[in-house]
């Protein structure tokens, strides 16, 4: 317990043997670099292509380990390495030629490509699975926790769920206790000059006491709404005397399990100040939902939990990205708590304890479930303060100059935030062709010799790099497909802050929202205007290839060029029609064995999906001449309850499913052990968070996928145009509030 | 356009009256010119009937074939505006694909850019015989240049395989010029020599007459500047000297002849017309009779005074008076290079370059052809670039597929699209051109502009009546930073400037070494200084020549004999020559080695225009010789009976490409030439370049092949075998590399250097490569394993 919340130096130090590794690391790659710099002809590029390509197989057959993974990965990324020493020392076109400004650009822009490309490489070179370290039997020697669940403006229903979670967490028995931070009920909020945001934050204080009371949590708000979040959680701090603090979102519901699978490092390295683990959400975001590729594609977070975070992990750099994650209150205080310079104060924390020595790891085991946002503008909203922050963190805390963090910790650090350039990038792809196909530009100076030896090799290597690293993650050009849909709009809020690093402010994410019918998004705009742009300059370019029979080789590329843009532009019309559902909450998939109990017997049946208030079962084939019945209990097992539960249900629709009876049902719950029972229901269990994500990671064809988003996107398109016809002959557009809160950010 | 054919014949018929014509193929000078001399009354002139054969006049010496869509062939006429009776005419035989398109296929006659004759091409008509006239009117003083050019368009479409597919072939024994060339009475003038066409015989060759054999030092040496001398004169066009030991019939005989030696030894030869030396003499003496050319004397009192005065003839810087003779001045005043060799990373503007319109591109564009000399030492594996930056203009309403190409050393590298239908006034369009098309000495860059062809007419090009592109003088050339490393051996570099016998730098440590005294050696030893001071645009006066190696070690070419070449000598010249041989490998004497070289009917020698079917060349040869000649016999029958007889390379043209088509079967003569550089066993980093054939005369006459452009272009490696009779080639390289003069001591230059050698091994750089990727590897999983925790 004393190793615990020991508040003694971190014992790193300075290790002669790692800075001497570092150092000769450092100088070769620098020398190597150099010398990929050189000009030595065309034939040893071929050459080097080919024994990459021939790195790659190997790679994703024989799935090597070790020094070999290493080495193979290294010549891949060489590859990269050659073609962009290349690119910076011959193919930009000469300053005073028409092309060169937007050759720059388009340089720029693959600079920064290609720099989180390697230094992504570099991250994930090798990506560490931590074995499970248990508590000691003797929970005397546990430490205690602080489970601390910041809201400001979140649901009472909502928190009630996660609080109820939280008090269900197994741990030692007196020393876990549950707070929630409520920084809507603040003395400032309550004394609100505004009489009805006053009363609104006097009855948000009074619910949620009662509901703290209610559930057995404390109840923690402070004078001034100072800090945001990180401001929430130090006043806290300083009301709590917990050896750990598990930090959670107000919609992130815990697992039973989420302290036994993290507590146990913190006593084995009394170093170490953070045990984060994934982000597992249950509903889709914008994207997901508006196409429909919730259950087909992996979701767009898992890449960074399943991968990135392993890799950082290797070097020592994961990072706290804000719920999810235990942390060591000695070493979070040595730093005067949560940091509140930038918006994400999470990283910057993390990047303040590491610098100080301290260590971090993750865990990659989903064990909370939460909630994205439901709109487009609040998917935009959260992605800009992410930006916005981690610009922030590039600015003001740049992680190459800070003293402290090892030469690793700094390449990690610099990936995570030099990746959130890629709105520049992004746009920039977007014009490049159109320079050529409207004005003639060149914007690339190379033979097509050249273009292959160098160009081909590198776009084809980093390809099946990115893919191998990430194919079961992420499909092929839906990063580029998240990429367009945050540039359009995170680009003038990057360059806000390169403007002036300290304005931003802390905004919280609008999460389950209210979104019963389809509407269009407001932001929408920009990408009906893109699309058009887009199809002009396909026009143009079939114009230009009649006319310009000579042109032809290099407008071949373009025109490929620009289809990937149409089809990612089009993909991204898609999403910006926002599609309405019943449920609020996310529905949370389950293959879980029910007992179906009417008055006149129980019956065999599958829980297929459930929320805290809602259900769907599905009857065996035995059911199928089952009485339509209105009420019934619905009886299984929970995570925490070793009897079985009884829940009262009320059905509301009888269906057909996969060929078998589907009854969809409300939950009635009599007492609060029946809510608890339904919160056990479903998020007890990480198990099944891992069991669902497993079931979208499959490895996606490049080709296929561009054709699955084109053929999504241009569906959804044409519903939205039908959809506005419609809006037009009858009452007019349907503009939910919620649609428009991130417009303006 | 004049368009003027006067007479046509197309047919595949043998006649009785063609076979006879097949027979005055045969012959064994290289060419004549004869004829009939008549005075011109009161003109105080004589004609004289001249017949040259096109392919003794071809630009570059090499095939008379148009190839591809717009191919096209250029001849230097050895005619002058004011100097030829009459019209001159142009008799050709030509033959085309059986793909070629009749209706939309034609071959356009330009004389300095007129045209003068539109002919058709028609495979399925047979062999077309035509002659042509050229107005007198359309010649120039000088530098009159005949061009044909064949519009083509295959039967299968317009793209580039179809379009490799197109020729046009010549025969080159029927295919001839004839015209009344003024013989001039006026008194000789040394002024004359200014531009010796004139004075040279029609094919360049330059008899150098002297008492007896050439046997000491100081009279080879002056015959070699004399050589150069006239050489340096005339461009870039091939001479070949020829040492004669003069007689009363050496004097006589067309074109100029030197006559070399002592006051003593000129003395003998001219006996009474034999001019007054009083020190280095010059001076032109009239011909025995009218219809031989002149005599130019090179003398002096003694050796010293005749090396004075062949130096001072070789120096084309010097003013040759309108005069009849000289005494050759104390001070000559320094040779003007043709070229300053460029210094790497600068730029230069065109206007500061050697830059010319040379002929006519797509029938009527001019086309630019710029010079580039590059240092001789220079190494440029790399992919780096020479940057052009153009500023051009064309005119509106070209097609939409006309271009303007570039192509460097007669490569094609890139073009420029002109197909702005408002035509263009371009400014800074920025072409890079990769460093290692670029070989160290002169280098070419020539745009030819193309105009493209619209709907109406195919893929055939539309001529156009005027110039519609044109390249702007302060249009900009940027030579990128360069190694500079002597590498050696590198026959390419050799060719290409003469490296590096002719370098500044190692010219005073050079010399030229002939095996023997005997007149063949010798003529060789003077045809090639005369093609070296080329390469090098002045007289090599630094560079020794003799026939015993100087005491100390120099960079030496030793020409000679195989039997007059030391057999150690030989064995040094590496294992790879003595392949080249038909007997054991060289390792005692050379009478233990057998034939020199490479062409016997039983041999599998090297020369890849042996292994060509016998059969098909033969069959094809046998096409060409029974065409017929359709022109009418006329008072120049004569001559052209002469010259057909009188020359023997039938089979001129052979190499790997071109023998099928052209049926030539390169194995029917078994003469054949050689040339190998290697390392001084004797002098480490000094080279040799050994010149040898079989005997003395097979070395001369091969010796001459040798500095034609159609072999002197393609050496490569460190060993070059080629026959004269073919012209075919083979390089190869064997001879480890070895450097001359010091390796790069600044940064830089090791830099390049080194990136050079890299170039050239691709595997060993990939290899560098993995490994340094390793050590890295090593060093990640190091890092790694510190952060195990």
């Amino acid at each position: 317990l004393n190793s615990v919340a020991s508040t003694a130096a971190p014992r790193r130090g300075t290790n002669p043997r790692a800075l001497l590794i570092a150092a000769a690391w450092v100088v070769w790659a620098a020398a190597l670099t150099l010398f990929a710099a050189q000009d030595v002809g065309l034939q040893g590029q071929y050459l080097l292509g080919a024994v990459a390509l021939a790195g790659l197989a190997v790679l994703h057959i024989a799935k090597p380990k070790g020094a070999l993974r290493v080495l193979l990965m290294l010549i891949v990324v060489f590859v990269s390495v050659r073609y962009f020493a290349w690119r910076t020392l011959y193919t930009i076109p000469p300053v005073d030629s028409a092309g060169f400004l937007p050759g720059l650009l388009l340089y720029l822009a693959e600079l920064q490509g290609v720099f989180v490309y390697v230094l992504g490489t570099f991250v994930n070179i090798m990506p560490v699975e931590r074995a499970p370290v248990a508590l000691p039997e003797n929970e005397d020697t546990w430490p205690t926790v602080d489970v601390l669940v910041p809201s400001y403006n979140e649901d009472s229903d909502l928190l009630r769920v996660t609080l109820t979670a939280a008090s269900q967490i197994r741990y030692a028995e007196g020393k876990l206790n549950v707070y929630l931070l409520d920084d809507g009920g603040t003395v400032q909020k309550r004394n609100d000059s505004d009489a009805r945001k006053s009363a609104a934050a006097w009855a948000r204080h009074e619910e949620l006491q009662v509901l703290c009371a209610e559930l057995g949590v404390g109840y923690l708000t402070r004078e001034r709404n100072e800090h945001a979040k990180a401001g929430n959680i130090n006043a806290a701090l300083r009301h709590t005397e917990g050896d750990l603090i598990l930090i959670l979102d107000a919609d992130h519901v815990p697992t039973q399990d989420i302290l036994e699978r993290t507590a146990g490092y913190f006593l084995k390295d009394p170093d170490l100040f953070l045990v984060q683990t994934p982000h597992f959400f249950i509903n889709p975001d914008p994207l997901e939902r508006n196409l429909g590729t919730f259950d087909r594609l992996p979701s767009e977070n898992e890449m960074f939990y399943s991968v990135v975070q392993k890799g950082l992990d290797s070097w020592n750099a994961s990072f706290f990205c804000g719920s999810a994650a235990v942390l060591r209150r000695a070493h979070l205080m040595e730093v005067g708590g949560i940091a509140g310079m930038t918006i994400t104060e999470d990283a910057e924390t993390a990047l303040e304890l590491h610098s100080r020595g301290y260590k971090s790891l993750y865990i990659d085991q989903p064990m909370v479930a939460g909630l994205q946002p439901d709109t487009f503008s609040g998917f935009i909203t959260q992605r800009i303060r992410w930006a916005q922050g981690m610009m922030q963190i590039l600015l003001l805390k740049n992680p190459l100059w800070k003293r402290g963090l090892s030469f690793p910790q700094r390449l990690c650090y610099l990936s995570s935030s030099s990746f959130w350039l890629f709105p520049f990038a992004r746009l920039v792809f977007l014009l490049a062709p159109l320079f050529y196909l409207f004005f003639g530009l060149k914007v690339f100076v190379a033979t097509m010799d050249e273009f292959l030896a160098f160009a081909v090799f590198h776009v084809v290597c980093s390809l099946m790099m990115s893919n191998w690293l990430f194919g079961r993650y992420r499909a092929p050009f839906v990063s580029d497909l998240y990429e367009l849909l945050q540039a359009v709009f995170t680009f003038g809020a990057l360059l806000s802050v390169i403007r002036n690093p300290r304005k931003p402010e802390f905004k919280v994410t609008p999460k389950a929202e209210d979104v019963s019918e389809d509407f269009i998004s407001q932001l929408a705009r920009p990408f009906v205007a893109i699309n058009a742009v887009l199809l002009v300059a396909t026009v143009v370019g079939v114009w230009r290839w009649h006319a310009f029979p000579l042109e032809r080789e290099h407008l071949a590329l373009v025109l490929g060029w620009n289809t990937v843009n149409i089809v990612l532009a089009v993909a991204a019309l898609g999403v910006t029609f926002e599609r309405g559902r019943a449920r609020v909450f996310g529905t949370i998939p389950r293959c879980r064995p029910v007992n179906f109990v009417t008055a006149e017997g129980a019956v065999r049946a599958t829980l297929i999906d459930t929320t805290t208030e809602e259900g769907t079962i599905l009857l065996g084939a035995a059911a199928l001449s089952a009485r339509r019945v209105d009420y019934a209990v619905l009886q299984t097992q929970v995570p925490g309850r070793e009897e079985v539960i009884a829940l009262q249900i009320h059905v509301f629709e009888h269906g057909q499913r996969d060929g078998k009876q589907a009854i969809s049902f409300r939950y009635l719950p009599q007492t609060d052990e029946d809510r608890a029972d339904l919160v056990r229901l479903c998020y007890g269990d990480s198990a099944a968070w891992s069991a669902f994500q497993a079931g979208r990671q499959r490895r996606h064809t490049i080709i296929g996928t561009l054709a699955y988003l084109f053929l999504l996107g241009t569906r959804r398109s044409l519903a939205m145009i039908a959809w506005r016809r419609r809006a037009n002959a009858g009452a007019g557009m349907s503009k939910p509030a919620t649609a428009t809160q991130a417009a303006g950010q | 356009m004049h368009r003027t054919v006067i007479q046509m014949t197309r047919t595949g018929i043998p006649t009785m009256h063609h076979a006879l014509c097949s027979l005055l193929l045969a012959g064994t000078a290289l060419v004549a010119v004869t004829g009939a001399t008549a005075a011109q009354p009161g003109s105080g002139t004589a004609l004289e009937t001249r017949v040259v054969p096109l392919r003794s006049v071809v630009e570059g010496g090499g095939l008379l074939e148009l190839r591809g869509r717009s191919g096209q062939l250029r001849f230097n006429l050895p005619a002058e505006a004011g100097k030829t009776a009459g019209d001159l005419k142009v008799r050709v035989a030509y033959d085309s694909t059986r793909e070629v398109v009749p209706q939309r296929s034609r071959l356009w006659v330009y004389l300095n850019g007129s045209g003068v004759a539109e002919l058709p091409l028609d495979r399925e008509e047979g062999v077309t015989s035509a002659e042509i006239v050229l107005p007198a009117g359309l010649l120039a003083e000088r530098d009159n240049t005949l061009t044909f050019w064949a519009q083509q368009e295959h039967r299968d479409g317009c793209d580039a395989k179809a379009a490799g597919a197109l020729w046009t072939r010549f025969d080159p024994n029927r295919s001839y010029m004839l015209f009344d060339a003024e013989h001039s009475r006026r008194p000789a003038s040394l002024a004359d020599l200014s531009d010796p066409s004139g004075f040279l015989q029609v094919d360049g060759t330059l008899p150098i007459l002297t008492a007896g054999a050439v046997e000491r030092p100081a009279l080879l040496r002056a015959g070699a500047l004399a050589a150069e001398g006239l050489a340096l004169r005339i461009g870039d066009r091939t001479l070949t000297a020829r040492q004669v030991a003069a007689d009363g019939a050496a004097l006589r005989g067309s074109g100029g002849k030197i006559v070399l030696g002592t006051r003593d030894e000129v003395a003998g030869i001219l006996g009474a017309r034999a001019p007054a030396v009083t020190g280095p003499y010059l001076g032109m003496v009239e011909a025995p009779d009218a219809e031989s050319g002149r005599l130019l004397v090179v003398s002096g009192r003694d050796d010293a005074e005749l090396l004075a005065a062949a130096q001072a003839l070789a120096n084309p810087a010097l003013a040759l008076p309108d005069a009849p003779d000289m005494m050759a001045p104390a001070r000559v005043p320094d040779p003007k290079t043709r070229a300053a060799v460029l210094e790497p990373d600068r730029a230069y503007a065109f206007s500061a370059l050697s830059v010319t319109t040379d002929g006519r591109s797509n029938g009527t564009e001019p086309r630019t052809v710029v010079d580039l000399p590059l240092p001789g030492d220079m190494v440029a594996s790399d992919n780096r670039k020479v940057a052009l930056r153009l500023n051009y203009s064309y005119a509106a309403g070209l097609a939409r597929n006309s271009v303007l190409n570039v192509l460097v050393n007669g490569r094609y590298v890139s073009m420029i699209a002109l197909d702005d239908p408002a035509g263009g006034e371009v400014r800074g369009e920025e072409i890079r051109l990769p460093l290692n098309l670029f070989q160290p000495g002169t280098n070419i860059i020539a745009f030819e502009p193309l105009i493209g062809a619209d709907d109406a007419v195919g893929c055939t090009a539309r001529p156009a009546t005027a110039a519609t592109v044109r390249l702007h003088a302060d249009s900009e050339i940027a030579v990128p930073d360069l190694a500079r490393v002597a590498r050696q051996p590198d026959l390419r570099q050799f060719g290409a400037s003469g490296y590096p016998y002719t370098d500044p730098n190692f010219e005073p440590n050079s010399e030229i070494l002939a095996s023997n005294r005997d007149a063949a050696t010798v003529g060789a030893v003077w045809t090639l200084a005369a093609r070296l001071s080329q390469l090098a645009g002045r007289p090599l006066t630094d560079l020794d020549i003799g026939f015993k190696p100087s005491p100390r070690p120099k960079h030496a070419i030793v020409v000679g004999a195989a039997d007059a070449i030391a057999p150690e000598l030989l064995g040094w010249a590496g294992s790879g020559l003595a392949s080249l041989y038909l007997g054991p490998p060289v390792r005692a004497g050379l009478h233990e080695v057998g034939p020199l070289l490479i062409s016997q009917a039983n041999a599998a020698a090297p020369i890849v225009a042996n292994e060509l079917s016998a059969s098909n060349a033969v069959a094809g040869l046998a096409a060409f010789r029974e065409m017929p000649v359709t022109a009418s016999l006329d008072r120049f029958e004569k001559a052209v009976r002469h010259v057909q007889a009188s020359w023997n390379e039938v089979a001129h043209y052979a190499d790997t490409d071109n023998a099928a088509r052209f049926g030539l079967d390169a194995g029917a003569d078994n003469d054949g030439g050689v040339i190998a550089a290697f390392e001084s066993p004797w002098a480490p980093q000094h080279t040799v370049t050994l010149i040898a054939a079989q005997n003395a005369d097979m070395l001369e006459r091969n010796v001459q092949a040798l500095v034609r452009p159609a072999v002197w272009q393609r050496l490569d490696g460190d060993q070059v075998a080629w026959s004269a009779a073919t012209l075919a080639v083979t390089a190869r390289s064997e001879a480890e590399p070895y450097h001359i003069g010091p390796l790069p001591t600044e940064p830089e230059q090791i830099r390049l250097y080194v990136n050079s050698v890299l170039a050239e091994n691709p595997a060993g750089w990939t290899l560098l490569s993995l490994l340094g990727i390793a050590v890295l590897a090593g060093l990640t999983c190091l890092g790694l394993k510190q952060r195990k925790y």
